[in-house]
């Protein structure tokens, strides 16, 4: 019987010992190691990556959505269509890549960015192109789901016309500074 | 059974290792993976600080904010040119300078900097650059920022 602590044949255990216990601290690491890096894992995909995601995402379309309306009120037709489209295409990235901002919200944000390049393109006389910008307002205000937002043509022409005035009002100082212009472009029903 | 308890209090402890490094490598990951998105969070700081006066801070100290905004903005520009986006955002920031040192009596310093964000904006393909209509700009901006801020309780519903 070879005595607890002692190699094979009676020698002297010593090393062995130390050999056991460096084994178990190096098993005791690696579990230490792999249900961090699985926790890690799990939490930041499941929860913190959508999270910070959907946080910058919200800040970018703020951001964008200043930039898109004041290219369109004040800059030429061109650098306007290239910024709405570009305001477009990150919400459209927004839900193609499942980042997390209210989808009601998203849906009345394209449709007022659709109705936008609606006037531009029909002031610029591109009434193809105008009707399917009409048409993809239309759709997106459907998808919004808005009850009491009337989405015929003319009612949301007149909407955007409105709409663009009072934002345009507000950038040129005759309706006073007021944190209103945050919401330019959704409509009440779908900012809340 | 010692072992046990050993190896149980290891796991423990690296899953609560996990779960609190799991926010900064979300942080770093999106920092690597979405360049853009995590440039907006910047931005986002940026324009607070440069366009919102919450502290009531002297204009002197706010020109020194601005000053600084605008070093940044112009490095951002500088990773990407092409961005009209970072353009628009440098031009009212110094113009938001400017409006600051013609406050502080420093009328050289305000009409170039007015100049330039007249220069970036024309460059842009805006039709009027005249200090009134970039001062009403910057003067709404102003109060988008302003403590009234009303998409706050929009991003707290998203959290």
């Amino acid at each position: 019987m070879v005595p607890k602590g002692r190699g094979v044949g009676g020698m002297p255990g010593e090393p062995m010992k130390v050999m056991r216990t460096a084994v178990f601290c190096l098993g005791c690491f690696a579990v230490f190691v792999f249900a961090a890096a699985s926790t890690c894992f799990v939490r930041a995909g499941v929860h913190s990556i959508p999270e910070l995601k959907s946080y910058d995402a919200w800040l970018h379309v703020g951001d964008l959505l200043r930039y898109s309306f004041l290219q369109y009120s004040q800059a030429n037709p061109d650098e306007g269509r290239a910024a709405l489209l570009e305001y477009v295409k990150f919400l459209q990235r927004t839900e193609d890549e499942h980042i997390r901002l209210p989808a009601k919200f998203v849906h009345a944000s394209l449709g007022a960015a659709y109705l936008r390049l609606y006037r531009l393109e029909s002031s610029e006389g591109n009434s193809t192109v105008a009707a399917q910008d009409m048409a993809s307002a239309q759709r997106e205000y459907s998808a919004a789901q808005l009850k009491t937002f009337d989405i015929s043509t003319e009612a949301l022409t007149k909407w955007i016309e409105t709409d663009d005035l009072r934002h345009t009002n507000l950038y040129d100082g005759t309706a006073g500074t007021r944190a209103a212009a945050s919401n330019q472009g959704v409509p009440r029903a779908a900012s809340k | 059974m010692k072992k046990a308890i050993v190896v149980v209090i290891c796991a423990a402890l690296g899953v609560a290792a996990g779960f609190v490094a799991a926010p900064i490598a979300a942080e770093a990951y999106v920092q690597s993976a979405e360049p853009d998105l995590f440039g907006a969070f910047y931005i986002y700081l940026v324009d607070s600080f440069t366009f919102c006066n919450c502290d009531k801070k002297p204009p002197a100290e706010m020109l020194q904010t601005a000053v600084k905004s605008v070093s940044i903005l112009k490095t951002l520009h500088e990773h990407d040119p092409k961005s009209q986006f970072l353009s628009q955002e440098l031009a009212l920031t110094q113009v938001r300078a400017s409006l600051l040192e013609q406050k502080l009596g420093e009328e050289q310093q305000a009409k170039e900097d007015m100049k330039l964000a007249q220069d970036e904006l024309s460059a842009l393909g805006w039709k009027d650059v005249s200090p009134t209509r970039l001062t009403a700009i910057v003067a709404q901006i102003e109060s988008e920022y302003g403590p009234a801020k009303q998409t706050t309780s929009f991003v707290t519903t998203t959290r």
